[in-house]
């Protein structure tokens, strides 16, 4: 199937090794993200995936490591 | 009851933030943690509760910081 897009707000991220850890962390924990790029200005996480993974297990993720993620609606 | 400490590579005020948040979602999640503290400076994460060391090690390592744990002492 095609791959999915998804763009989230994540809050609590001050500097840019918040940034590196995110886009280093999160696909080795979330199955089938193809590309997560974290933007510190805007305070979002663009990711590129496809199944198994889910915007629910992505925010569950970035949730787990201490930050602050919604889905933007 | 055991306390549980760690060598955590936090470089920043906002990983400090980090474990710090993830504890407490944890403590309020009840899986056992009663106490915990955290130190940038020295790069210690200190948990005190009757968690298992498999489960806070997974809790901690979630939060993608390298944690390495230095020891466990079992509280009477």
């Amino acid at each position: 199937d095609l791959p999915d897009e998804v763009t989230l707000n994540v809050g609590g991220m001050t500097c840019q090794t918040c940034v590196d850890k995110i886009e280093k962390h999160i696909p080795t924990v979330v199955e089938g993200v193809f590309k997560i790029k974290v933007s510190l200005e805007e305070g979002t996480a663009f990711v590129v995936f496809k199944s198994p993974a889910t915007p629910e297990q992505l925010v569950d993720a970035i949730d787990d490591m201490g930050f602050d993620p919604s889905l933007r609606r | 009851m055991n306390v549980y400490t760690f060598s955590a590579e936090m470089t920043c005020g906002s990983c400090e933030n980090c474990v710090k948040k993830v504890l407490e979602k944890n403590q309020q999640k009840g899986v056992g943690i009663q106490s915990f503290s955290v130190d940038l400076k020295g790069k210690k994460v200190t948990v005190t509760g009757t968690i298992s060391q498999a489960e806070i090690t997974e809790i901690l390592n979630k939060t993608g910081i390298t944690m390495s744990l230095d020891g466990v002492t079992l509280l009477a």
